[in-house]
């Protein structure tokens, strides 16, 4: 007979979710579904996952209405016990089968990997699957986790904002289950305004079309794709283009039920603004898209995203442009009033503005950041940009004191660069400025001016040193001061722009500008880089074990390290490399079993030709591989060392490392050491995991 | 309809607070930031008794004057608070039906909640919530408050403070706050334009330094003296005075970087401790409105 199966349904009705948190919820909500559905044995089909800010919906299909029976075996004591010489049954046999309600005839001997062992099997009925779900959905609305929540019911259940309601179904028949005090039903809610409060459902699609009836749109692709519509729409009917904006997309998907474009205008005069100040003002404030006329300058609209099917008579268009007027007043004013006073006349008052309580002031971040900028261009050959980087040094934090960044605080930088292009700074002093605080991630991109690099390098490089040395160190999910994005920058700037620089000085530089010397917080942002080179190598697609086996060859210069990296990383496929990197275990196993080992072999007592080849082989290896290394082709470097790959399989085919007597076997540890050493300057392949294919 | 003015709004909202069971205070005699601040907020948040209550509270802060020439930024505004305890499960709908007794036809426009998390450093308080934006227009802060004086808060209240000069401004569709109609006649320029001059240039220029430093230690001192003596609800006015003070010297641009955080920790410890204190006193005198209160609301359908 084959088990009927049944759809599963469940919306947890909630007030507003905040945008970020929805769609990690709802796929932590569907994972811990389905989990628990496999652990009680139940099979399920395709599942469907759907959220608005004011519902979470997963539906199941195909899941059977009963468990499978169970044969389950309960293990008793070792037959040994359980029978006497004699081959009858002890007593320790007779009070197992009493303690599990079995006659003696019913027990049966099971062989185990202990041996073998007294038994019995007995059948457990299946269970029916809706009775297991009252407990299964709750236990799984219980699990999701949310970055921060809150408590408001009488059982002070914790949840991102509070449950309302919960439709809870399977195949048409409600889940009756009580969580913070609500009651599962069969009853959904529909749009705030424009729906009905209590709207019966039976199944996932009767769900989501009486959804749609009641103006709710629970899948986020449609709602996604409703609003790039409408934001194209409205973008061509005033003969522009929409500025792209995918994070902004995925807020507003994520923030309206029945979401429609509306467009509205500003007037010309704020046009005398930056653009990026109108973006700014209009996006984080106001969650507005821009436009873009076909020379990519600003046009004098705005594209809002509003929770309701239209605006018939204007009205929501007329509210929103009023605030935004007010908005684009307060921007206009700060940018007429805050450039009475020079930028370079701020400096002082950044003496009020608190960089980090332990940590001083911005003034007294501005004086650390002059004294290493000389130190670092110098030592990236860059001290011809001596001049402006100082001149962007002294100007670089001083937007924090003007009214504008008080208001608009994701604009710092940029404003700064501005106002400084405003007084005619030069264009490497300015766009420095401007660009100090990019990457903003990752994926975005660094500064696009030297200086902006050097100077949103050491910027950092002072945040990170300077939370160190008071403790503020990132461990776990802990980085109040996101200090592991600030070294992520640091890193990134080094990539995208080439820069070759040690580690070690850099970071001693910025501690000596703390007034430290010689500090145990070195090893502590030394380990801290090398976790941040790690990130970024994997995210960049390196596989792990290459980048085990560079950083394990040191990283005091990422950008060498980056670069061996991406050798290795081709290399790692060719055949000869993968059996060279096997054997190279085998000499890191020798040499750590010999303990410490230094110098060079004695020529005269390599007898065996084996080893005698290697030790020729490394000869003419040596150079080469120097010669590459100095060039930074590690391409080559690494082939180099490939062609050891025969000598070295001869040497441990031929060769016992491990002689008795000991001025031999010192010897050839010694020339063990020299072969790794050469490796080592590059890469630790040892660390290289190797496969067995098919 | 004719557009409500802002006593009309006022009398709207009292009417209908007053049709959900709460006490309609009149605004602290005392100057605060915030509605959340009065007594009628801060302290009876704290413990299992249950209260209702809305009261308008004049809020000032000082550094956001403008001399009367910024025509939305005020040093003295005016809120609507609402605080229902414990917080019923009809709250966001109760609210709305309050927008819609003011006139607002829901249907026609984009209101929308937008996460806000509030919090007080000075109060040791916070709460989870939204902004309320009305065509894009914040009107209301929607606050489930979690923490107060830093003690855990159960049952959880439900905060609602309505911006009554943004409110006025979207129901009158005026461009500046000046312009608004606060009785039929008198306008919001008429009783106010002169109190921001003058208070923008006590706030920022004229304000004694030295003197309101000297307050602040002896108001503080007193705070503390109150508290050891039981005078709790005294003691907490001296707090709210420090919290005040704190704010002028703010303005006045008389506290540096260092001082700052070490200001506000020394008012947070007074709250924390009031808090503390009140609690006690609550329980002493076995939580009187636990019985009153239980019999007087039944929960709203």
């Amino acid at each position: 007979m084959t088990m009927e199966k049944k759809e599963l349904v469940i919306e947890l009705g909630v007030e507003e979710i905040p945008a970020s948190m929805l769609e990690n919820a709802s796929r932590q909500f569907e994972d811990s579904l389905l989990e628990s559905l496999k652990g009680q044995r139940l099979s399920t089909g395709a599942a469907t996952r759907w959220h608005t800010p004011r519902r979470i919906i997963v539906g199941i299909q195909e899941i059977p209405a009963s468990q499978e029976d169970l044969l389950e075996t309960v293990t008793g004591p070792p037959k040994s016990v359980a029978y006497d010489s004699g081959g009858n049954p002890t007593k320790a046999a007779q009070a197992f089968a009493q303690k599990n309600g079995v006659p003696l005839s019913k027990t049966k001997i099971t062989q185990t990997p202990k041996g073998e062992y007294l038994c019995i099997e007995r059948k457990v009925r299946g269970e029916k699957t809706h009775r297991l779900l009252e407990r299964l959905i709750p236990a799984a609305i219980a699990r999701i986790q949310f970055p921060k929540t809150m408590h408001w019911s009488p059982d002070h259940f914790r949840f991102a904002r509070p449950l309302r309601w919960i439709v809870a179904l399977f195949g048409a028949k409600t889940v009756r289950f009580t969580i913070a005090d609500i009651t599962s039903s069969h009853f959904t809610t529909g749009h705030r305004f424009l729906g009905k409060a209590r709207i019966p459902v039976d199944s996932l699609a009767s769900l989501r079309d009486r959804l749609r009836e009641n103006s709710v749109l629970v899948d986020p692709e449609e709602r996604l794709v409703r609003i790039q519509s409408g934001l194209q729409r409205e973008a061509e009917g005033c003969g522009g283009r929409l500025l792209e904006d995918p994070d902004l997309l995925k807020t507003v998907v994520n923030l309206n039920e029945a979401p429609s474009v509306v467009r509205g205008s500003f007037e010309d005069r704020f046009l005398a603004l930056p653009k990026e100040i109108l973006i700014t003002v209009m996006r984080e404030h106001q969650k507005y898209f821009s436009v873009l006329d076909n020379a990519g300058r600003l046009l004098p609209v705005f594209l809002a995203v509003v929770n309701l099917e239209s605006d018939g008579d204007g009205i929501i268009r007329t509210g929103h442009e009023r605030v935004l007027r007010a908005r684009l007043a307060d921007a206009a004013f700060f940018w007429e009033t805050d450039r009475k006073i020079k930028l370079a006349d701020r400096e002082e008052s950044l003496r009020h503005v608190l960089f980090q309580e332990k940590l001083g002031s911005y003034y007294d971040k501005t004086q650390r950041v002059r004294a290493l900028l000389p130190r670092v261009a110098g030592a990236l050959g860059r001290s011809a940009l001596l001049t402006d980087l100082e001149a962007a040094a002294h100007l670089c934090k001083c937007d924090l004191v003007t009214e504008m960044v008080k208001e608009f605080t994701d604009l710092q930088g940029v404003v700064g660069g501005l106002y400084a292009r405003a007084e005619g700074s030069r264009d490497a002093v300015w766009r420095a400025v401007y660009e100090q605080y990019e990457p903003k991630s990752t994926s975005a991109s660094s500064p696009s001016s030297d200086t902006g690099a050097i100077l949103a390098m050491v910027d950092r490089l002072d945040s990170v040193c300077g939370c160190f040395t008071v403790g503020l160190i990132p461990s776990g999910s802990g980085d109040p001061f996101a200090v592991r994005r600030q070294g992520n920058g640091i890193l990134k700037i080094i990539f995208d722009h080439r820069l070759s620089i040690s580690l070690k000085d850099v970071i001693e530089w910025s501690l000596a500008a703390y007034g430290r010397e010689r500090d145990p917080v070195c090893e502590g942002l030394r380990e801290f880089f090398e976790g941040r080179l790690r990130f970024l190598f994997e995210e960049m697609g390196y596989a792990y074990d290459c980048v085990n086996a560079i950083l394990a060859a040191g990283f005091d210069d990422p950008l060498d390290a980056l670069e061996r990296l991406r050798a290795l990383q081709e290399l790692r496929q060719a055949p000869d490399f993968l059996s060279l990197a096997s054997n190279f275990k085998r000499v890191v196993n020798i040499l750590s079993q010999a303990g410490e080992v230094t110098g060079v072999p004695n020529e005269s007592m390599l007898r065996d030709p084996a080893e005698s080849a290697l030790w020729q082989s490394y000869l003419r290896v040596r150079p080469e591989v120097e010669a590459a290394r100095r060039s930074h082709d590690y391409g080559a470097a690494l082939r180099s060392l490939a062609s050891m790959r025969g000598v070295v399989d001869e040497f441990f085919k031929a060769v016992m490392v491990m002689a008795e007597d000991p001025a031999t076997r010192n010897n050839r540890i010694s020339l063990l050491y020299s072969v790794s050493q050469l490796f080592r300057s590059i890469a630790d392949i040892s660390k290289i995991v190797i496969e067995r294919g098919v | 309809m004719r557009s409500k003015n802002i006593q009309q709004i006022i009398l709207t909202l009292e009417q209908f607070w007053d049709r959900q069971g709460c006490v309609l205070q009149q605004p602290y005699d005392l100057e605060v930031g915030a509605g959340t601040m009065a007594p009628e907020t801060f302290l009876r948040v704290l413990g299992p008794e249950p209260y209702r209550v809305a009261y308008v509270m004049p809020s000032r802060r000082p550094t956001d004057g403008r001399y009367g020439d910024n025509p939305n930024r005020v040093q003295k505004h005016h809120q609507y608070q609402v605080i229902l305890k414990p917080s019923p499960k009809n709250v966001q709908d109760l609210y709305l039906q309050s927008l819609a007794a003011l006139g607002i036809d829901l249907k026609e426009h984009d209101l929308r909640f937008e996460e806000d998390n509030w919090e007080s450093p000075t109060l040791g308080a916070w709460g989870i919530g939204w902004q309320v934006l009305l065509d894009g227009l914040e009107i209301t802060q929607f606050t489930y408050f979690q923490q107060a004086g830093g003690l855990d808060l159960d049952p959880i209240s439900a905060e609602i403070t309505y911006g009554l000069e943004r409110i006025g401004t979207f129901i009158a569709q005026v461009d500046s706050i000046y312009d608004l109609k606060w009785s039929a006649k008198v306008t919001y320029r008429d009783i106010r334009h002169r109190e921001e001059v003058e208070f923008s240039k006590y706030n920022f220029e004229a304000a004694n330094v030295d003197m309101l430093f000297k307050l602040f230690s002896l108001y503080e001192d007193e705070s503390k003296r109150l508290l050891d003596i039981g005078l709790v609800l005294p003691a907490y006015d001296y707090c709210l005075k420090c919290s005040h003070t704190f704010n002028l010297l703010d303005s006045r641009g008389a506290i540096s970087v260092t001082e700052r955080v070490g200001i506000i920790a020394r008012v947070r410890q007074l709250a924390c401790e009031v808090a503390r204190r009140y609690l006690e006193s609550r329980e002493k005198q076995g939580f009187p409105l636990l019985e009153t209160n239980a019999a007087a609301q039944p929960e709203p359908a």
